[in-house]
């Protein structure tokens, strides 16, 4: 089983996939995921190795400072994609080169053809 | 109630009443309640850690005392992502994982799926064991659905 150390904290809403984001940038490949409990609040940051107390306490700045409104730049990409999809649902008529090319983008995004614009 | 290996009697033998209670009551007591526990939270839990650490080591680690033989692992959920993304189970036995690289079990999610699995570990020793289920995600991040999760292991030899 992997070395894995825990960090715990506990505070309120928590946007996992934001933290995750956020913390990736303080640790580095350190970082193995953070874990939340719905209801307690309780925070887990699961790490690879041993930890310095330099990077305990800019952990734990970092999950003082975590915005659960923010989006993730996975989730913004998800978000901007679906509203890309209810823009594109009108009739065929109304459709412009511009939504005819979004299509083919999304289409493209989709199979794997192309990298999706923005996000992951 | 802790299990006897059961006596073998022999012709003539005088059979007194601890016998019989050990032999026969306790070992009926011992079938009627095996070593057993579920958990059924009521929360969510969420994890983004794409290596295996516990769904939580308070609520979802059973502590059995076991009389040494097999034990049936069970688990079902609701998982539940927003992201495109692979989701894997394991249960770890004193801290070390019974699966490969991918657990147990895995599934791909766009959405919510129910994931189900019953494992049945054989030739446990007899003692005390720590059963914790275990998860980790692709990318992004995944839930298991409070209310809809159960995870439970009983003795059954």
């Amino acid at each position: 089983m992997d070395k894995i150390v825990d960090l715990e904290f506990e505070r309120g809403a928590v946007n996992v996939e934001r933290l995750h984001h956020d913390l990736r940038g303080v640790v580095g490949e350190a970082l193995a995921g953070v874990s939340v409990d719905g209801e307690t609040g309780r925070v887990r940051v699961h790490l690879r190795g041993e930890l310095t107390t330099g990077m305990k306490d800019q952990i734990a700045a970092a999950v003082a400072a975590h915005d659960a409104k923010r989006l993730a730049p996975g989730q913004q990409a998800r978000q901007d994609r679906a509203a890309l999809i209810a823009a594109l649902s009108k009739p065929w008529t109304d459709w412009s080169d511009r939504d005819r090319d979004d299509l083919l983008r999304l289409l493209a995004e989709s199979v794997g053809i192309v990298l999706p614009e923005a996000g992951g | 109630m802790a299990w006897t290996v059961p006596r073998t009697w022999i012709t003539g033998e005088l059979i007194t009443a601890a016998q019989l209670n050990a032999h026969l009551r306790d070992n009926l007591n011992a079938l009627k309640q095996p070593p057993s526990a579920v958990v059924t939270p009521t929360s969510t839990r969420t994890t983004s850690s794409t290596v295996f650490v516990p769904v939580d080591e308070v609520h979802f680690a059973h502590t059995l005392t076991t009389a040494g033989g097999d034990v049936l692992i069970g688990c079902w959920t609701t998982a539940q992502s927003a992201a495109g993304l692979v989701l894997y189970l394991d249960v770890a036995v004193d801290g070390v994982r019974l699966g490969q690289g991918d657990g147990i079990q895995r599934v791909n999610l766009n959405g919510s799926a129910p994931l189900c699995f019953a494992y049945l570990l054989g030739g446990l020793s007899a003692g005390v064991h720590t059963l914790t289920l275990m998860w980790r995600v692709s990318t992004g991040s995944a839930s298991l659905v409070g209310g809809m999760t159960q995870f439970w292991a009983r003795e059954v030899s």
